[in-house]
């Protein structure tokens, strides 16, 4: 009996698993093979674009603490930076990095992977001086619909762009971390660093 | 000595003497009966599997039913049931070109259903005995990491190595403590072979 009360107890509906927090999460992506110690520079774009379904927005972010963090976080990892790029008065031709570092704020709720594609607020290639070309993810998105308040980071091979494509290496979305579309906060800067923590690949010399 | 005096001092030693008579199972080869268990499981996660649950499960059990073919000897069939579930604040989980850091729910379920054979070591109140059982494993899973969830159900191999004893405590009852070690060839995220040690506590009727 007191074997029997002991299962009976047990089988209690787990309701733990339906309060799911998304806030915090953090994922990054890179692509498959690719030599990171074969780059050696980066230009980084110095203000965020935006991805909103709220009119009027404005075009861009300023966060002026999360741009220093992540110039200072692959500094950290080895790669020089040569340049800021600001997307509203582009360079004329292609910047002299041999990475592009593109920050973007998405306050859109969407689930279609890398929705922001056809956001106007979201830096294309032309920012770093490549009009015409588009991004290319090398790789399949897991399915974690986008909040508002994240935050995405993408670092492309400026010096292997070819046929109008430029090739996104790496990625990290931090879902959630910018509530009130402040992107300078710890909470953000913290995501910042657990994608620099998770990808150890990330480094003059590194590959996945 | 009165007759009554008599009387009342071969009650008292039949009394004394009744637990003593409650026969272990399978000590004669006259008398193969059959044992029905129901016993409560603890179970430790083992090997790989702790990359998806390390806590203890406490949510478990077995149902045996073990049909007495010689003396000291039984075959027959068991169920069990396990729950494994844990939940993680921050836990990074890798996707083919991916990584993902995120709070993390993972939930296990196991139900069994295998062949059993069981030697009982020595005759008395107390029985230890050895067993060993194969047959299968149904297994279900479902792992949510923030907001994504993911299930998985199949069914495979499984495999079971136990040892315990019965304690008789009174004529057909026991009470019947094991320890039981399974492998199951189900396989979870991260995790090639299921597999953890249980301890069980129950009773029995023979």
């Amino acid at each position: 009996m007191a074997a029997l009360a002991l299962l009976a107890g047990s089988c209690g509906y787990d309701i733990l698993t339906r309060n799911m927090v998304t806030s915090g999460t953090v994922a990054t992506y890179h692509a498959p093979g690719a030599a990171f110690g074969s780059y050696g520079t980066f230009a980084i774009v110095d203000r965020l674009g935006l991805a909103t379904d709220a009119t009027p927005a404005p075009p861009f972010v300023t966060a002026t603490g999360l741009v220093a963090h992540v110039r200072s976080s692959l500094e950290g990892r080895g790669f020089r930076w040569v340049a800021y790029v600001d997307p509203t008065t582009p360079p004329g031709g292609p910047v002299a990095a041999d990475l592009a570092v593109n920050l973007t704020a998405l306050e859109a709720t969407q689930s279609a992977p890398a929705f922001w594609l056809g956001y106007p607020g979201y830096w294309q290639p032309a920012a770093f001086g490549l009009p015409g070309d588009s991004w290319s993810y090398p790789w399949s998105w897991v399915p974690i619909p986008a909040k508002a308040g994240t935050v995405l980071v993408e670092i492309s091979d400026l010096r292997g762009a070819a046929g109008g494509h430029v090739e996104v290496l790496w990625a990290a979305l931090g879902y959630a971390v910018a509530p009130g579309q402040n992107y300078d906060t710890a909470g953000v800067l913290a995501a910042v660093d657990q994608a620099f923590a998770q990808s150890p690949y990330l480094t003059t010399g590194g590959v996945p | 000595m009165t007759r009554a005096a008599r009387a009342l001092a071969v009650a008292v030693l039949l009394a004394a003497a009744a637990p003593a008579r409650a026969d272990g199972y399978l000590e004669s080869s006259y008398r193969l009966g059959t044992l029905i268990s129901l016993t409560w499981e603890a179970a430790v996660p083992l090997l790989d599997m702790r990359s998806y649950v390390d806590e203890v499960s406490l949510r478990g059990g077995q149902l045996e039913l073990r049909f007495g073919v010689a003396r000291h000897l039984s075959l027959g069939v068991a169920t069990s049931w396990n729950w494994f579930a844990q939940n993680f604040a921050q836990k990074s989980i890798s996707y083919p070109g991916a990584t993902v850091t995120a709070a993390v729910y993972d939930r296990a379920q196991f139900i069994t259903l295998m062949g059993i054979g069981h030697w009982y070591l020595i005759d008395g109140p107390l029985q230890p005995f050895v067993g060993l059982g194969a047959g299968g494993v149904w297994t279900s899973t479902f792992e949510s990491v923030a907001d994504l969830t993911v299930t998985s159900s199949s069914f495979d191999f499984a495999a079971r190595a136990d040892a315990g004893a019965l304690f008789t405590v009174g004529p057909g009852l026991a009470v019947i403590v094991s320890a039981r070690y399974q492998f199951t060839m189900a396989k979870l995220r991260g995790v090639e072979n299921a597999q953890w040690m249980g301890a069980n506590l129950g009773l029995a009727v023979y």
